[in-house]
């Protein structure tokens, strides 16, 4: 189960997704207009998530709508990774300035 | 929340393991001076935050509305976040701190959280029924 969740956490994509899950329910069509991906390649991350039971899909009125589904535990780890990516992007940036990247 | 009944089991399987370890080891004098107490401090901190970390995967079966949807998540996301922290709490002085105050201060702690989740849902409640009329 929390090997799921650690792959459902390790891509910048999929944590994207959760923290605009974290603002309010969205449909399918609302979460893929903020990627610059396709919609195929969208449903394979929220699939990713719904396996690791990190989002759930609901009908809400007449439209199939994705709700957060983080336990604490969850929601640290989702707090954690962005953390660290966001250090290791950032320091990516930083070798690509000073010339250093292979 | 996936096979919540496995939760619910493993949940009740370590508190009754944990206190057959804790009566056990009273039993041979390994625990010193109110060391019983502590121990049962820290098993129900520790229960009560293992219960509140799956609080906000508590998603009713049916919404009305996103936005009742959304004030749902949000409830139980603060809600579950200030009992897991008070559990956490709660175990910890009843762990480390000296014997006069744990108590006190952990029944502070979860009464404190308590009365913020409820003040918060309450809140919720109501401007939700105002943004309805």
């Amino acid at each position: 189960m929390m090997n799921s969740v650690f792959k459902a956490l390790a891509d910048p994509t999929r944590r994207r997704v959760l923290e605009l899950l974290r603002k309010r329910p969205m449909t399918a069509g609302e979460l893929s207009d903020h990627f610059p991906v396709s919609k195929p390649t969208m449903s394979a991350h929220f699939a990713v998530l719904r396996e690791a039971d990190l989002i759930e899909a609901r009908k809400i009125g007449k439209t199939i709508t994705y709700q957060l589904k983080l336990s604490v535990l969850e929601d640290a780890l989702l707090g954690f990774a962005k953390l660290f990516g966001v250090s290791a992007e950032r320091k990516k940036k930083m070798e690509i300035a000073k010339g250093t990247t292979p | 929340m996936k096979r919540p009944i496995t939760y619910s089991l493993i949940t009740a399987a370590i508190m009754l393991i944990a206190a057959g370890a804790l009566r056990y080891a009273d039993t041979m004098h390994w625990l010193g001076s109110g060391g019983r107490e502590r121990g049962i401090g820290v098993i129900i901190g520790l229960m009560l935050a293992l219960m509140a970390n799956v609080m906000p995967k508590m998603l009713p079966d049916h919404e009305q509305s996103v936005e009742g949807a959304r004030r749902r998540q949000s409830v139980l996301r603060v809600s579950g976040w200030l009992f897991t922290l008070a559990g956490l709490g709660y175990a910890a002085l009843s762990a480390f701190a000296p014997p006069e105050i744990a108590f006190p201060a952990s029944i502070a702690l979860v009464a404190g959280a308590l009365v913020i989740a409820f003040g918060y849902t309450v809140a919720c409640i109501t401007r939700s029924r105002q943004d309805a009329h």
